[in-house]
C-alpha cells in the first residue's frame, strides 16, 4: 500500500493541515508520498520529510500557480499509476473537491469526504467522518482498491518525527491546462488592526446580524477588547464585508483564546475555521443553530440585546473609549 | 439555449440514516428546497436575459416527490424529467453522480445547473463526479454566471482569492447559494404547472441500465456509526439569563476582561 498525499505549496509554504495529512498517513504503516504542487522554497521539502514523507515529488510547472483542476487530475492519476498509490488523502479545498470528485471518476475509486481520522483496524482502512453536526461519527470503509479521502480541514495535527531522509523527484510530466481559463484573479487583502490567523481575541458575525452597517457593533467590540473583528462567508458573500474578514474553511483559520460569534449559525465552513479557539462564545436567537453545540457559553439573545450594552460595559471596565 | 436544473437530487447514498437526516434541510418531502429554488430562479434569468431558451428540471427521485418537482415548474421551467429506479438505491455519492450523468446526456443540455446546501460538500462532490462521468467541464461554487459566445463565465471564491473562469459549454455550473433571490410562484403559474410535461423513467429507459450504481457497486459504506469523542459542554443563557451582563462575567471568570 502507497499513500498519497497532494500539497499546495503557497510562495514556498505548506499549510498545516497538509501537513497533519502526511503525519496521519505515516501512522498507518505504509509508504508516504508527498506531491507538492507548485514553487518551493529551500527548506520545503525536509519540512514535508520531518512529518513522515518517504518520498517527495514537486511538481513545479508554472500551470500549478493557478487555482485550476484539470492539471492537478492529470498529474495525480500519472502518479497513481507510476508509484503503484492505493490511498490518496488531500486536504478538503475547494479545489481538491474538484480534483478528488473527477479522480473518483477515472481511477474508479471510493471517494470518502470529511473525513476527521483514519485508522487500520485488522488490515481494514476506515475513515472517521464527522456526520449530524458532528453529533456521531460515521466510520467509513471503502470497497474498491483504490481509495480517496478528502480531510477535513486542519482535523489532523501535524507531528514532526525530527530531521528525516526522503528521496525528493522533480517531476516533468506534460499535463493539459484542461478546458477552463481564468479571466481575472484577485487575491485576499490583508485587513485593518490585528491580524486574523494571530490575535488572541476575534470576534465574528453572521448573516443574523442582519446588515452591512451593524458590523460595525462588531469592530467596534473587537476594539474593546484588543482584538480582531471577523465574519462568516455568508457576510461575504452578501457583500457585507470584505473576504480579508472572514473566518472559515476558505478563509481565515483562526485559533484565537476567545472566539465570539454573534448571529452565525455555525455551518461546517465556518466551524472549520474556529473551533480550535481556547474559548467559543456564540451569540444568537436559534437555541438549535448548530454553533450553540459547540461552544462554551451558549446565549440565546438577538445580537441587538448583547452586543452595544456588553462594548459599553467591557469599555467601562477597561476605562477605554470605544 | 437548452439548460438543465438539478431539482431534489439526493446526494450521498450510502451514508445511511446519518445522511438521511443531514439531507433534511436539503430534500424535503414536498417541497422545492431554496437551494433548488435558486438554481432554477438562475435559469430563469439566463432565458428572460437571452429572450429564448428552454428548462427543463432533472431529478433522481421518486413519483412521490412530484410535488417538488411541480413547484419547480411552477417558478417557470418548461418540463422535467424524474429517474426512479430501484437499481439506484443504496448508491455511494459516485453512483448517485453517474446516474445524473445518465440523465444530463439524455438531454444534452448546453449548461447544466445545480445548487447545494453548503453546509456539506458532497452537492459539490457529486456535481463534479457527475461532470466528470461525461468528461464535461465544471465550475463549483459560482458567485457569479454569465453566459454568451458558447461559454460560460462565473466568479467563485478559492482558498487563494477570488477568480472569474471561462469555461466553454456544455458545462455544469453549482450555483452558490449567494447567487441570487429566487422568485416565488404565482397562482395562475401553480396552477399551470399542473399541465406541464413530466417524464418518469429507468436506468433502461435511458440506455442506461448497465451503468455502475447500486449499493453493489458503491465504492465506500459506512460500517458503523459511534458516538464523537467529547467535545465541549456548553453552558446555556436564555430567558432573562441572557444578558450582556451574564456575558461580561463569563470573560471576567476567564481574565478575557480585567
Amino acid at each position: 500500500m502507497t499513500t498519497l498525499v497532494p500539497i499546495e505549496s503557497i510562495d514556498g509554504v505548506v499549510g498545516d493541515d497538509s501537513l497533519g495529512i502526511v503525519s496521519s498517513a505515516a501512522t498507518l504503516g505504509d509508504p508516504v508520498v508527498a506531491l507538492i504542487f507548485g514553487a518551493i522554497a529551500a527548506d520545503t521539502t525536509s519540512q514535508v520529510a520531518a512529518h513522515g514523507a518517504s518520498r517527495i515529488l514537486v511538481a513545479e510547472n508554472p500551470v500549478f500557480a493557478d487555482p485550476l483542476a484539470a492539471p492537478r487530475i492529470a498529474m495525480i492519476e500519472a502518479v497513481c499509476t507510476n508509484y503503484s498509490v492505493d490511498l490518496v488523502l488531500a486536504p478538503t479545498t475547494t479545489i481538491n473537491c474538484d480534483v478528488m470528485s473527477a479522480l473518483a471518476v477515472r481511477l474508479a475509486a471510493g471517494l470518502a469526504w470529511g473525513l476527521s481520522g483514519i485508522e487500520l483496524r485488522d488490515g481494514v482502512l476506515v475513515g472517521l467522518r464527522p456526520v449530524q453536526t458532528d453529533s456521531l461519527v460515521a466510520e467509513t470503509v471503502w470497497n474498491s482498491p483504490m481509495r480517496l479521502g478528502l480531510v477535513r480541514p486542519y482535523a489532523m495535527a501535524p507531528v514532526s518525527v525530527g530531521a528525516a531522509e526522503a528521496a525528493v523527484e522533480f517531476l516533468h510530466i506534460e499535463v493539459p491546462a484542461g478546458p477552463i481559463r481564468i479571466v481575472e484573479r484577485t487575491t485576499v487583502q490583508r485587513g485593518e488592526g490585528p491580524s486574523l490567523a494571530t490575535a488572541e481575541i476575534v470576534v465574528s458575525g453572521g448573516r443574523g446580524m442582519g446588515s452591512a452597517d451593524k458590523l460595525d457593533l462588531i469592530r467596534e467590540l473587537a476594539s474593546a477588547l484588543g482584538g480582531a473583528a471577523g465574519v462568516s462567508l455568508p457576510v461575504v458573500e452578501a457583500g457585507w464585508a470584505p473576504r480579508s474578514m472572514q473566518v472559515g474553511q476558505t478563509g481565515t483559520v483562526v485559533r484565537p483564546r476567545l472566539y465570539m460569534a454573534f448571529g452565525i449559525s455555525g455551518q461546517i465552513q465556518h466551524r472549520v475555521g474556529m473551533e480550535r479557539s481556547g474559548a467559543i462564545v456564540a451569540i444568537n436567537s436559534d437555541p438549535t443553530a448548530p454553533i450553540m453545540g459547540f461552544c462554551d457559553l451558549a446565549v440565546v439573545a438577538s445580537v441587538e440585546s448583547i452586543l452595544p450594552r456588553l462594548t459599553d460595559l467591557i469599555s467601562e471596565q477597561q476605562g477605554t473609549s470605544s | 439555449m437548452k439548460i438543465a436544473v438539478c431539482v431534489a437530487t439526493a446526494t450521498g447514498g450510502a451514508a445511511t440514516e446519518a445522511d438521511l437526516l443531514e439531507r433534511r434541510g436539503r430534500v424535503g418531502r414536498a417541497v422545492l428546497n431554496p437551494f433548488d429554488a435558486r438554481a432554477v430562479e438562475q435559469a430563469l434569468r439566463m432565458v428572460e436575459a437571452q429572450g429564448e431558451g428552454e428548462i427543463v428540471l432533472i431529478a433522481i427521485a421518486s413519483a412521490a416527490e412530484l410535488a417538488i418537482v411541480r413547484e419547480g415548474l411552477a417558478l417557470g421551467a418548461h418540463r422535467a424529467i424524474i429517474l426512479d429506479d430501484p437499481a439506484i438505491e443504496g448508491s455511494d455519492l459516485i453512483g448517485t453522480a453517474t446516474a445524473l450523468a445518465t440523465l444530463v446526456r439524455s438531454e444534452s443540455p448546453d449548461i447544466v445547473l445545480g445548487c447545494f446546501w453548503s453546509g456539506d460538500i458532497d452537492g459539490t462532490l457529486m456535481f463534479g463526479a457527475a461532470a466528470a462521468r461525461l468528461g464535461l467541464p465544471v465550475i463549483a461554487q459560482a458567485q457569479t454566471l454569465e453566459t454568451g459566445s458558447g461559454e460560460a463565465l462565473a466568479r467563485r471564491q478559492v482558498e487563494v482569492g477570488d477568480v472569474t473562469l471561462a469555461t466553454p459549454l456544455p458545462c455544469f455550473v453549482e450555483l452558490a447559494d449567494s447567487i441570487n433571490k429566487p422568485r416565488y410562484p404565482t397562482m395562475k403559474a401553480k396552477l399551470t404547472a399542473k399541465s406541464k410535461p413530466v417524464r418518469l423513467c429507468t436506468l433502461a429507459d435511458l440506455d442506461a441500465s448497465t451503468m455502475p450504481v447500486g449499493a453493489g457497486l458503491a465504492g465506500t459504506r459506512i460500517a458503523a456509526l459511534v458516538p464523537p469523542p467529547a467535545g465541549r459542554q456548553p453552558s446555556i443563557l436564555e430567558g432573562d439569563a441572557a444578558t450582556a451582563e451574564a456575558v461580561l462575567n463569563f470573560l471576567k471568570d476567564r481574565e478575557f476582561v480585567q
